[in-house]
């Protein structure tokens, strides 16, 4: 195999590969330490390389598959993380320059898990700062300037989990752990043209990453397929008593067949695909919708109530806990040192929100949840377009009007277009699929939306999906090579 | 408020390379380097947020809202 076909070679790929002898997880953890810095630091996608502990970690996955030790699917399988998780001995630093210092002394649950399950950490990966919890105008909101994606390097690669995207994206590491508070896996996905999975809040533990916001958290996935996420998300769910919210369940993937796919109720708004998207993006967005309606699934136009202001009230709810989280360090000389002005004066200004304002979103919230206990009594997955359109460029304001959507234009017909802060409101679970590209040559992503702890249900439907269309298998000619249709 | 580009913080992008390859990190950053590279005027970023936080207030009010609309204080999805 070409260094290229290594380089996007899926988890069972690779798996083979070291299973057979083909190849060491040393050989293998090189490689991507390699790409990482040659390739990484020209995205801006990398906070740090870890090549010390990836090699250590490496020469102990081999030994033990040498010696007929049980060795998972991740056995040997190298990874980047994102940095706002702790990784013992390594830098941690939020993607911020006041942190540039900060390491610990412990691993966060999730890189402990990887690591029993014999996966490599190769590089901690860059995000935007304080994951933008402050609403951030820049692409360069980081420590590490703005994450170039591989599709075009005068784009960005999406954030808050930019490093993650872009990595995955440029074949720099089979897999990266991202997080989500509001959006921060399913838009880098998108803008990367890679899959990514927003977990349930509570079945992924969040000890030892960044708070932003206790009520809103979630560390997932991003891959190159919904069943190299499932195979993530197997070793890194499960109970922590040291994480408050837990939910104490674990994960096995358990594909559904199509049978079973086919008997779905399948949510989604007409205007979302036609009017609210950029007019780029409608060609793969119909043609992604043709392909879902092809599975012979039950296909409901359905829209989430038009009086809830999700946005708003992620706005809110982050404000509060993160003033609270950060409201010494917003009072400090050191907080100047942030990169985006925007996102410090919305830090600022969070920290006048009164106890009565969050409680009044916390119930206000719980609106949001029944709402979607009402759709999904009506259906049992919502698909929209991920992001109505691509990736920003990375010189322009991210408020910049983009699109009808951003430029105020309101459809008259229902839609999901707040499907994003609504979900994560509620704790949904999500997976975003690459489903083609606008006529410039940039990727675009679908999402599907389930009940809670419904990952199951979603990945089948994403396998199912991926079984259908190569798109997620596509390169980006950054690297030297046509995007590619095989496999 | 000057253009972006004429302000993009490629040095971010060579220290994170410097950060990598030592996987320690770099050098002290020079005072104020890091911040507000973009030279936006604060008190106008300070008022446009006071005004978009007054704005997500204003809607979230504006629900309805009865005794029986009780938070999740304890979030559970």
């Amino acid at each position: 195999m070409q260094d290229e076909g290594l380089a996007f070679a899926g988890i069972a790929e690779l798996r083979r590969r070291l299973d057979c002898g083909d190849l060491s997880a040393v050989e293998l953890a090189e490689f991507c330490l390699r790409r990482l810095e040659q390739v990484g630091s020209r995205l801006n996608a990398v906070a740090a390389l870890l090549a010390e502990r990836a090699l250590d970690e490496a020469r102990r996955a081999d030994q033990a598959r040498r010696a007929g030790a049980p060795c998972g699917p991740l056995h040997g399988i190298p990874y980047g993380a994102k940095d706002l998780l702790a990784a013992r001995g390594a830098p941690t630093t939020w993607g911020a320059p006041p942190f540039r210092q900060q390491v610990f002394d412990f691993d966060a649950t999730v890189i402990a898990r990887l690591a029993q399950a014999g996966a490599l950490l190769v590089a901690k990966l860059a995000m935007i700062e304080l994951a933008g919890g402050g609403g951030y105008r820049w692409a360069a909101a980081s420590l590490q300037g703005p994450a170039r994606n591989p599709w075009d390097p005068t784009r960005w690669a999406g954030g808050s989990s930019s490093g993650s995207g872009a990595a995955v994206a440029a074949g720099l590491v089979p897999f990266a752990l991202g997080s989500e508070t509001s959006g921060s896996i399913i838009a880098p996905a998108a803008f990367c043209g890679v899959t990514g999975l927003r977990p349930t809040y509570g079945l992924v533990s969040r000890v030892g990453a960044m708070p932003l916001s206790w009520t809103l958290d979630k560390v997932g996935p991003m891959a190159r397929s919904a069943e190299d996420c499932a195979l993530v998300l197997e070793a890194i769910a499960g109970p922590d008593e040291d994480d408050p919210s837990s939910a104490g369940r674990s994960f096995q993937f358990q594909p559904l067949p199509p049978e079973h796919l086919r008997k779905l109720r399948i949510g989604y708004a007409p205007a979302d695909f036609e009017e609210l998207a950029a007019e780029e993006a409608c060609p793969a967005f119909a043609a992604a919708l043709e392909t879902v309606r092809a599975l012979g699934a039950d296909m409901v136009e359905i829209a989430l109530p038009d009086d809830l202001p999700s946005g708003a009230l992620v706005q809110v709810i982050i404000g509060a806990e993160a003033a609270s989280v950060f409201g010494p360090f917003i009072e400090s000389d050191a907080f100047e040192l942030l990169v985006d002005g925007r996102q410090k004066a919305g830090l600022r200004a969070a920290l006048s929100i009164s106890a009565r304002d969050y409680l009044t979103a916390m119930r206000v919230r719980r609106k949001v949840q029944e709402a979607f206990h009402a759709i999904f009594r009506e259906v049992d997955v919502l698909l929209s377009p991920a992001r109505p359109g691509p990736a920003t460029p990375i010189d322009e304001p991210l408020d910049a009007p983009r699109s009808a959507v951003h430029q105020g234009e309101q459809s008259k017909r229902p839609s999901n277009a707040s499907l994003i802060p609504a979900g994560n409101l509620a704790g949904l679970p999500a997976v975003c699929l690459p489903c083609g590209f606008t006529t410039t040559g940039l990727p675009l992503g679908i999402q599907l939306v389930g009940r809670p702890f419904e990952e199951n249900l979603l990945l089948s439907l994403g396998a199912w999906y991926q079984r259908e269309t190569d798109w997620h298998l596509r390169r980006p000619p950054l690297l030297g090579e046509a995007s590619s249709s095989e496999g | 408020m000057r253009e972006p580009e004429q302000h993009l913080p490629e040095q971010h992008g060579n220290e994170a390379a410097a950060l990598a390859r030592g996987g320690v990190p770099p050098r002290e950053q020079q005072a104020g380097a890091g911040a507000d590279v973009f030279e936006e005027d604060p008190m106008a970023l300070a008022q446009a947020a006071q005004e978009r936080l007054a704005g997500s207030l204003a809607a979230i009010r504006a629900v309805p809202l009865t005794i029986r609309d009780e938070p999740s204080l304890v979030f559970r999805p």
